[in-house]
């Protein structure tokens, strides 16, 4: 099984900023700074590299994770239409449906 | 860091020679992760790993140029195939 297949591209990308992006990168960096904490090293001003580098691949992986749980929600959503579509009687409502006036009582000021 | 297998304190303080020596080569990283002295060296952060160094903001440099270069062509091939399907309805975007 692909991880993107092809039909995926017909889907509208998700944006550069996306909260999986941030989210991943953000895992990334805490993990370069855990690492310095494990080591003994000074938390922030320790391997900048180190944190660049984990922040930006969880940057690339979060995005496509986000690509990918788009493409699958998509597919569930067209099968689940598909479904509707192809049972109409199932997903009928019974009357019309009925307007809130209908349903409360007639209104008497009392003056 | 020398070959061969380590022992780990406690875990593995009963296994025989021959289990020493018949133990596969190289030895199984995480069953036998250790910190211990004998085959970690010293860090010496003092003094900057340039080549570490370099290659880590050459990596995530070309992980930007190949993000950012995915997410155009992404875009891209969404408009394509948009036009493609030739959206008629005027409703939405």
């Amino acid at each position: 099984m692909a991880f993107l297949p092809d039909e995926s591209r017909a889907l509208p990308p998700p944006p550069l900023l996306n909260k999986g992006s941030v989210w991943l990168g953000f895992v990334g960096w805490m993990s370069a700074l855990m690492d310095n904490a494990f080591n003994q090293r000074p938390i922030f001003r320790a391997g900048i590299h180190r944190q660049v580098l984990l922040a930006s691949l969880g940057y690339f992986v979060g995005y496509q994770l986000v690509k990918r749980a788009e493409y699958v929600h998509a597919k569930a959503d067209r099968e689940l239409f598909e479904y509707i579509r192809h049972h109409p009687l199932d997903f009928q409502s019974p009357t019309e449906k009925k307007r809130i006036g209908q349903l409360l009582e007639d209104f008497y000021p009392i003056r | 860091m020398r070959g061969g297998v380590v022992i780990v304190a406690g875990e593995q303080a009963k296994s025989t020679a021959f289990e020493l020596l018949a133990a596969p080569f190289p030895p199984r990283p995480l069953s036998a992760f250790t910190r211990s002295a004998f085959v970690v060296g010293k860090q010496n952060n003092a003094q900057p790993n340039w080549l570490g160094v370099g290659l880590a903001f050459s990596t995530s440099a070309a992980l930007w140029a190949l993000l950012v270069k995915q997410h155009n062509d992404d875009v891209m091939e969404y408009e394509r195939r948009k036009q493609v399907r030739g959206h008629k309805c005027t409703g939405c975007s």
